[in-house]
């Protein structure tokens, strides 16, 4: 398969929940896209792409929200996402959201257009990464979407393997979902609860310094449990890692 | 309305959708990766059965009656059950007859099961048949009964004894229903028997002897 | 809806189970145990999606022709002499079951592993009527003795260890000393049963897959009580979903290669009976009566939305919830269904109504473990989608065909006005602006405890600038346009 030509601007789809929590990552996305010469536009309409909505079976709410995305990122520049979840969403529900309704030309064209960022970074762009920081061990949790709706699990991999300083260990369960599903988390409480608790179990117990996370949701949920359960592990967006270890490096001409 | 209308009637009043039977090239994956040269066969035939503590002797046609004896001898069988009539009761009759040691009384399963059902079930230690066919892709033996081999012979005694031939061996089971057309003819019974009975029921560790045979021996005739 | 027992609290039920050490680690090393054993089974992820599809299309195209296969299916059962009958509701299936036991002059069945007979329930009826129902397969031995209900269609007792086996068969069974040792218990098994199937004059089984181009009844075992069930007694008794059934007999190779690599990581079961006729003239042994009894029980309403018919793909291996991060959590009980895990979420609504069932359809993050499992490739989180809002759509709904019996069983207005509000506020920058505002200049005003949230995790903290203003600060000191 070829990979896709390299365009001069993408748009970046932050996510709300980077948005409101993890907004440097954002930035840092920005900032390693425009590294290797791509522009950047950041429509400031956005807000987020309507999954919560769209899983708890309210469909019309949903559409009201997708089309008001689809509307603010016109022309036919890739999407970069920066998370498997949303990026799945929009790639694979968008279309049926709007099967049989006015808006499905639109909405087709739209996913077509979208692509997860470690995706972005490593089939379009083959970007290359020059590691300046320090030696540390980390591990990766992959969204369930972004691993069996995108399959992007494989470029966050690719990405990270570029770092000649990082070492990747496995965590024990790694394949298993961290409990989050959107309101999932609050409408069954102890079996998420449940769920998270194993997770950072095993995060912690691989003995790394840091996890790393292509998906933010993911995050939310595992930092608010080691938080809770007073350890200092942290997760970090890979945008944010990715940056911050390379960000010396002389931008492309 | 019957049951029958009122169910056939819901489903018929459902959209339809077409969908095509598989084709030979799908069902090819049930095939193609399950054949074998002659020598995998057979070592995977067994291999397969010996992991599920199956025992299998390798004879010929000519010596496994007398396998089968030292068997009886050795393991203390009460008595043999044998089918009605069947190829290979006069070979058992006569090693039995020749024989020098005390071999266990031979039987035939030649009434229906109404007049003998507690001796089959309580005071029958093991039988003998035939098969049908074997399967090397699943270490299986194809069983087949009929009035004179009857089904509960491979099922009942705690032991049971099959002799199954080279030539009965078949690489899978799709190729071998294909080969021998069975949808044109199915018995009362099929079973396809792998090994003894067993089950993982407590605490997932595997345990022999359920309700099946807890032995399963296999005589092999490597000549035919 | 069941009549034997007040609705099941899911949420309670889950939530105790999640909080239970012991059940938490017993069934983690259970459901370990299987995703290794299958995926020892497929070493070769080509062969094994192509499989897969060939068992989506025969699953697929059987239902694509399911009347006129039941139809073919009762002739050919007919014309061999297997007796069938229909049965729309649990109810006429025990009724049918009780009335052959009078004809067979037996107060007692003997039955091999049927998952459809827990679904009517036949135990707790033929109890009423002063007859008895006595499992032969050991999981099910084990609960019944247990007075509890199977915890995973595969491996019933699979939430006992063998030191509850242990004392369960010194406490319930006359003359047995307390042993630990697996092999001694089997064999106290063996020789507890031994006798009843001596006796017995009906047998009752399910069906793994039944062929309609030869009127044939398959059935996968690995203990031999299957087999015993079905060739000792005078009367056998099969039951299944009428769903079960294939086109053709080899449709049975790959379904029975998917069903046993998926279900318990064997290349087949110890045994495969293939049954299509009572006793023939001259046999000497084998049932004189042979009976199908096909079952409905809200399957034909899942057959009438084309969606919801892949649903009924199912060829009930179990592999799904071995994979299931809340089966795993919750164990099997907690759903209170006779299906459990993420088949027993999409077929439930359908059996029991939408409303006896409505915690199950959100009980799923939508991870996909299973469907990436499933050997016929059933969709099972877009399936889940789809019932989330079933019950969310309130019955008097226009425009919105009325499929699943409960729909509407989670319509909360106060929620849908929560939603359309949502919409709202996210789908107009203005009032996207405000919110966002609130939650980063607020942030500190959020209480700790947050309910739901903070059970496990500390209270969630917005960052001080939201991404809309760091991007509009970057872009300004950059002189970028937006």
């Amino acid at each position: 398969m070829t990979s896709p030509t390299r365009p001069q601007t993408v748009y970046l789809f932050g996510t709300c929940i980077v948005d409101l929590f993890f907004p440097t990552a954002g930035i840092s996305a920005i900032k390693l896209l425009e590294r290797e010469g791509i522009r950047v536009r950041y429509p400031q309409e956005q807000s987020c792409c309507g999954q919560p909505a769209y899983s708890s079976g309210y469909l019309a709410e949903a559409r009201t929200v997708a089309a008001a995305q689809i509307a603010v990122f016109p022309g036919d520049e890739p999407i970069v996402v920066l998370s498997g979840s949303c990026a799945g969403m929009m790639k694979h529900h968008y279309p049926s959201l709007f099967d049989g309704l006015p808006q499905q030309t639109q909405a087709r064209a739209f996913a077509a257009r979208i692509y997860e960022l470690t995706e972005f970074l490593t089939k379009v762009l083959d970007i290359k990464l020059c590691d300046l920081g320090q030696p540390v061990e980390i591990a990766l949790h992959t969204s369930c979407a972004a691993r069996r709706e995108m399959g992007v699990r494989d470029t966050s991999l690719a990405l990270l393997n570029q770092l000649d300083k990082v070492v990747l260990k496995q965590h024990d369960h790694e394949a298993e979902c961290c409990g989050f599903g959107g309101t999932f988390s609050v409408r069954h409480p102890h079996i998420s609860a449940a769920m998270v608790e194993d997770k950072t179990s095993a995060l912690k117990a691989c003995g790394v310094q840091q996890v790393v996370s292509a998906d933010c949701a993911c995050l939310l949920n595992i930092n608010g449990a080691l938080e809770k359960q007073g350890a200092s592990l942290r997760g970090q967006h890979i945008a944010d890692f990715l940056w911050q270890r390379t960000q010396h490096v002389e931008a492309k001409q | 309305m019957t049951a029958k209308t009122r169910i056939l009637s819901r489903l018929r009043a459902a959209p339809s959708q077409q969908k095509a039977a598989p084709s030979a090239e799908d069902y090819a994956v049930a095939q193609q990766p399950w054949r074998f040269d002659s020598t995998e066969r057979t070592s995977r035939f067994k291999d397969l059965l010996t992991a599920v503590q199956t025992e299998i002797h390798d004879c010929t046609s000519e010596t496994w009656p007398q396998t089968l004896a030292e068997l009886a001898a050795q393991k203390g069988w009460r008595n043999l059950l044998l089918p009605e009539n069947s190829p290979l009761n006069n070979a058992i009759e006569q090693t039995w007859q020749n024989s020098v040691s005390a071999l266990p009384p031979l039987q035939h399963y030649d009434q229906a099961i109404e007049a003998w059902r507690e001796a089959l079930f309580f005071d029958t230690d093991a039988a003998i048949t035939g098969c049908h066919a074997a399967i090397a892709a699943t270490g299986s033996i194809v069983l087949w009964p009929s009035p004179s081999e009857p089904r509960l012979m491979s099922l009942v005694p705690p032991t049971h004894i099959v002799v199954v031939k080279q030539s009965q061996l078949a690489d899978n089971l799709l190729d071998l229903m294909q080969q021998q057309q069975w949808q044109q003819g199915m018995p009362t019974n099929l079973v396809l028997v792998s090994g003894p009975s067993k089950t993982s029921d407590i605490q997932r560790v595997t345990a022999y002897g359920a309700h099946g045979p807890k032995a399963l021996i296999v005589l092999f005739l490597t000549d035919c | 809806m069941s009549h034997s027992h007040p609705l099941h609290d899911f949420r309670a039920a889950s939530s105790h189970a999640a909080q239970d050490p012991n059940q938490r680690h017993n069934t983690r090393a259970a459901m370990d145990f299987l995703m290794q054993r299958r995926a020892a089974q497929f070493p070769d992820a080509d062969e094994l999606s192509r499989l897969r599809d060939l068992g989506q299309k025969i699953r697929q195209r059987a239902l694509s022709q399911l009347p006129a296969l039941l139809e073919t299916l009762e002739a050919r059962c007919n014309a061999n002499g297997i007796q069938v009958h229909w049965a729309d509701t649990p109810a006429e299936a025990c009724d049918i079951i009780a009335k052959l036991m009078q004809q067979a002059n037996s107060q007692e069945i003997i039955k091999g592993k049927s998952m459809v007979s827990e679904e009517i329930e036949l135990n707790h009826y033929l109890e009423a009527q002063g007859m008895t129902a006595l499992e032969s397969d050991m999981g099910e031995f084990i609960v019944q003795l247990a007075h509890e209900k199977p915890s995973h269609i595969i491996m019933p007792a699979i939430h006992k260890t063998k030191v509850d086996i242990a004392h369960l068969f010194h406490d319930e069974l006359p003359r047995t000393p307390y042993t630990e040792d697996v092999d001694e218990l089997i064999q106290i098994g063996r020789h507890a049963l031994r006798q009843r199937f001596f006796t017995a004059k009906v047998g009752l089984s399910g069906v793994n897959v039944a062929v309609a181009e030869t009127g044939t009844l398959v059935l996968v075992e690995n203990e031999g009580n299957g087999r015993l069930t079905t060739s000792a007694p005078e009367m056998h008794i099969a039951i299944t979903g009428i769903e079960k059934v294939v086109e053709k007999l080899s449709d049975v190779p790959p379904i029975l290669s998917l069903l046993t690599r998926s279900a318990t990581g064997q290349p087949i079961t110890t045994y495969v009976n293939m049954i299509s006729s009572p006793r023939k003239a001259g046999e000497k042994d084998g049932p004189q009566q042979v009976h199908l009894v096909l079952l409905d029980n809200g399957r034909s309403q899942a057959y009438a939305d084309l969606q919801l018919r892949e649903t009924l793909q199912c060829i009930r291996c179990g592999a799904c919830m071995n994979h299931c991060p809340v089966y795993t959590r919750i164990g099997g009980h907690a759903y209170g269904t006779t299906y459990p895990g993420p088949i027993g979420k999409i077929i439930s609504p359908h059996l029991l109504g939408l409303d006896d069932t409505k915690d199950l359809p959100s009980a799923s993050t939508l991870c996909g473990a299973c469907s990436e499992v499933c050997p016929v490739r059933i969709p099972i989180p877009e399936l889940l989608l789809r019932l989330r809002q079933e019950s969310v759509t309130p019955e008097n709904e226009p425009n919105h065909p009325h499929t699943v019996r409960g729909q509407g069983a989670k319509y909360r207005a106060t929620e849908k006005w929560l939603w359309r509000s949502w919409a709202r506020i996210y789908s107009k920058p203005a009032l996207y602006r405000a919110s966002r505002f609130a939650a980063t200049r607020l942030r500190g005003l959020l209480p700790h405890d947050v309910g739901a949230w903070t059970i496990a995790r500390a209270k969630p903290q917005p960052a001080a600038k939201s991404l809309h203003e760091l991007v509009a600060e970057y872009q300004a000191t950059q002189g970028n346009q937006p």
